[in-house]
């Protein structure tokens, strides 16, 4: 039974252990940057818990290997070197993905070697295996591996040994699998970041080239020209003979008159906002300069706040350098801001003042910037409601909504889906280079009569895939494959011969992403699953955004 | 007969690195004694030793499920002697998991990767602890 | 009878353990303050201490077998050794140089080989004054070195 005073004292270290996992958790969260979160780690087991010395190892692409990424405590961190699955502590607990403590490491070896002599003498040397070269000291007296995982998926381990301690305690172990549970996916979201960012800065210098391109032609194209290859965008391509269309492409029409109007785009998934908002731009008189187009839901505030308005040069913790924002690269633009109701409070007031003053401050910035930018906002929310309940602000929604265009549902103008079956099936027999000629009278029916949950995106998907799929020159029904709704009533019921489970999920997910558009967090919403799920499943499945033909 | 409980402190003993002797006996009166690296604690009630190279050991307990541990306890400067009751042998589950993973690493690293395996966890039952 | 190269052997261990066992066929561990072989090699002295010495002259009275290893801590060379219980006394003067012998060789050998992780004062105290002298004779010899070939017995050699 522990006194008082060890009893103050254990609660005093306890205190004193949640506070530094606390601020270890702040610290990683509030980076995307690989080295730093690294840094972080090790600076926590090294110096604060004083773990002796301590590795980062993160799984290579082949997925048989981890490399050494970060280390402390080593006159010379092994950085690169390689440990195969299966060897040493360090591939054992990656093999396994189960942490492992082992301690009298010095008393081990000796027993080891003595039955490795044993059979040396014995004449079976040849039974051996070669001693491995690992990264760690080689008079480590205890050592501790933990995997890193996200949701079982390996991404690493972490490692710490001691040359002083016997062996690590329990208590040890649940410091460091926290610290390390924690590492897991700051490294993972950093990794992911990584490549986005460069894919990012790829379309942004692709973006920069094209306007500087368009401009240096002299007067903008003609409304309605292709330039260069492009797509027209014209009022053509907004497809449908219904009244509700005809009204939509009328709206547009008398819009297009008055390039600084603040427009707010509205419809379900899929009704084609994005196309509407491209219309717009490139009708317009706007159509020389950039037209740039951001998803409010796919980046976290701080990020969407400085790819909007950009950032100066140490503005946060990865700021290197002067950024611009989508704001002053599409001066004399357009600046389409689809899934505006995501946006975050403290960004929409940034934003309403921007509408109202067109000038902003970049992030980090004292002074002003003025640029020439329309806004085109669209969203699937009902706005209202969400300023009703203080989600969105209502001055800004009135500001937005000066022109509000709505888009309707699809099985409100189930009129038009022929004529957008039509449409697709020659986009892609010519795409794919098929020869289908016409869609069955019981195909064209079933497609009448479905919903179309998903609008014309869903539609698209559909007959891409009826195309692809199809065996002979006519498009049955039993080409098309039209989802059976599910309910909450109609639980999905398995076959008695078993279904392939991951061809399922896999099959699921790229799914949601076409019906999506490859918006992440749409797609996250449709099979509801938290963002990081979905991005663990489109690494794990390989999947990839198709590029624009 | 009463159930026996490990004291708390003889986790640490027995993660002490300090080797242990082991005794059996067989079915004939025969003792055998014997020196092994490591136990592993498994509950209150119970400890585990690894099985890698069969042995009189092995074979005695399984004949006559009596057996005593006797572990050095340095830093009470202390023995601790164990009456165990050998209950049975496990090649699978969270026991033999856990022992397998640490001879296996070890085993890795030495070049002895499937001469230096774990062929089984015996599972003993404590019956008497005595601290001398 | 012990082999000479046994005897040297155990002049050289650094630990030793007896193992007796009672009525009900359940064995007893006997942690050795200091070992030795007699001069004409037929039979070794154990020496017990008090903590250990519970029941021991009793239970070999009425079972004479006992097993004792011995290992040189390093390189965990070990045998075992089982024999039958010749008789007892109570541990002199004579044993004391033996006594301390025996535990010098231990404190030695930890101290060497586990770099000096404990105390000499503990490691001294692991090995305690004997109450008691126990002679046995040695009828086999098994090889206990950790390895594939552990409980090969050496002597008599196995044909």
């Amino acid at each position: 039974m522990q006194d008082g005073s060890q009893l103050a004292e254990e609660l005093r270290r306890i205190t004193e252990e949640v506070c530094i996992l606390r601020s270890v958790s702040t610290r990683l969260n509030a980076t995307l940057n690989l080295e730093r979160i690294y840094d972080i780690v090790l600076h926590t087991m090294h110096d604060v818990f004083g773990f002796g010395h301590a590795l980062i190892l993160l799984l290579d692409d082949a997925g048989t290997a981890l490399r050494v990424v970060a280390g402390r405590g080593y006159p010379d961190a092994p950085i690169g070197a390689r440990v195969d699955l299966g060897v040493g502590v360090i591939g054992t607990v990656a093999r396994k993905k189960k942490m492992m403590r082992v301690g009298n490491l010095s008393q081990q070896r000796a027993y080891v070697d003595a039955i490795r002599k044993q059979v040396q003498e014995s004449g079976a040397a040849g039974r051996l295996g070669p001693i491995p070269e690992l990264p760690g000291l080689p008079d480590a007296e205890s050592q501790m591996a933990i995997p890193l995982l996200i949701e079982d998926h390996l991404v690493g381990v972490f490692f710490v040994e001691s040359v002083e301690r016997p062996v690590f305690s329990e208590r040890d172990e649940t410091l460091i699998a926290i610290v390390a549970n924690l590492s897991a996916s700051a490294i993972r979201n950093a990794q992911l970041y990584r490549r986005e960012e460069l894919r990012r800065e790829a379309l942004e210098g692709a973006v920069a080239e094209r306007t500087r391109e368009l401009r240096s032609h002299g007067a903008p194209p003609a409304a309605g020209e292709a330039c260069g290859g492009a797509p027209a965008f014209d009022f053509e391509e907004i497809v449908g003979a219904s009244r509700a269309m005809d009204d939509v492409r009328a709206l547009l029409r008398k819009i297009v008159r008055s390039p600084a109007t603040t427009i707010l785009i509205t419809g379900e998934n899929g009704t084609g906002k994005d196309l509407v908002a491209k219309v717009l731009h490139y009708q317009s008189a706007r159509a020389g300069a950039a037209f740039m187009n951001i998803t409010c839901s796919a980046l976290a505030e701080s990020l969407l706040e400085s790819e909007l308005f950009g950032h100066e040069r140490g503005a946060f913790t990865d700021a290197h350098k002067q950024k611009k924002g989508l704001l002053e690269l599409a001066d004399g633009g357009t600046v389409f801001l689809d899934e505006i109701g995501e946006m975050g409070p403290s960004l929409q007031a940034k934003l309403l003042r921007f509408l109202e003053d067109k000038s902003f401050k970049r992030v980090g910035g004292s002074e002003d910037v003025r640029v020439d930018v329309r806004i085109i906002a669209a969203t699937n929310r009902d706005l209202q409601r969400m300023v009703r309940e203080g989600r969105f602000r209502e001055d800004l929604y009135y500001r937005l909504r000066v022109v509000p265009v709505e888009l309707p549902p699809l099985r409100n103008r189930r009129g038009d889906v022929p004529l957008l079956v039509d449409l697709f099936l020659r986009k892609f027999t010519r795409e794919l280079g098929r020869e289908i000629d016409e869609v069955s009278r019981e195909a064209l029916a079933a497609l009448e009569a479905y919903d179309w949950p998903g609008n014309v995106r869903e539609l698209r998907n559909t007959v891409e895939r009826a195309v692809l799929l199809a065996e002979g020159r006519t498009l049955g029904l039993d080409d098309l494959r039209l989802p059976c709704p599910v309910t909450g009533d109609e639980p999905l019921r398995l076959s008695p011969t078993g279904i392939g489970f991951e061809e399922l999920e896999r099959s699921l997910v790229r799914q949601a992403l076409e019906m999506a558009d490859w918006n992440k967090a749409h797609a996250a919403r449709l099979l509801g699953m938290p963002r990081d799920w979905l991005r663990y499943r489109i690494e794990k499945f390989g999947l990839r955004e198709p590029e624009e033909a | 007969m009463a159930v026996v409980t490990l004291p708390p402190e003889i986790r640490s003993v027995l993660d002490n690195g300090v080797p242990l002797i082991l005794a059996t006996c067989s079915a004939d009166g025969v003792p055998n004694t014997t020196i092994i690296s490591q136990a592993y604690y498994v509950d209150p009630e119970h400890v585990a030793l690894s099985f890698q190279f069969f042995s009189k050991t092995i074979r005695n307990v399984r004949e006559n499920p009596h057996a005593s541990l006797c572990l050095n306890d340095m830093e009470r400067k202390a023995y601790w002697l164990l009456d165990l009751e050998y209950e049975r042998s496990e090649t699978e589950g969270p026991i033999f998991d856990e022992m397998d993973m640490q001879i296996e690493a070890i085993a890795s690293i030495t070049g002895m990767s499937g001469i230096f395996k774990l062929r089984a966890a015996d599972i003993y039952r404590v019956r008497r602890v005595r601290m001398v | 009878m012990v082999p000479r190269d046994i005897a040297n052997f155990l002049a050289r261990a650094s630990v030793a353990v007896v193992s007796t066992r009672d009525d009900d066929l359940v064995p007893h561990l006997h942690f050795l303050s200091g070992w030795s072989v007699a001069e004409d090699l037929g039979s070794v002295v154990c020496l017990v201490p008090p903590s250990f010495d519970d029941g021991v002259t009793e239970r070999l009275a009425r079972h004479a077998d006992l097993a004792m290893v011995a290992e040189v801590i390093g390189p965990h060379e070990t045998y075992q050794l089982k024999g039958r219980y010749i008789d007892h006394r109570p541990a002199g003067e004579a044993d004391r140089q033996v006594f301390e012998e025996c535990r010098q060789r231990f404190v030695d050998a930890v101290q060497r080989h586990l770099r000096g992780r404990f105390g000499e004062d503990a490691l001294r105290a692991r090995f305690r004054e004997p109450a008691l002298a126990v002679r046995f004779a040695v009828d086999e010899v098994f090889l206990q070195t950790p390895g594939p070939a552990a409980g090969r017995r050496v002597y008599p050699a196995e044909r």
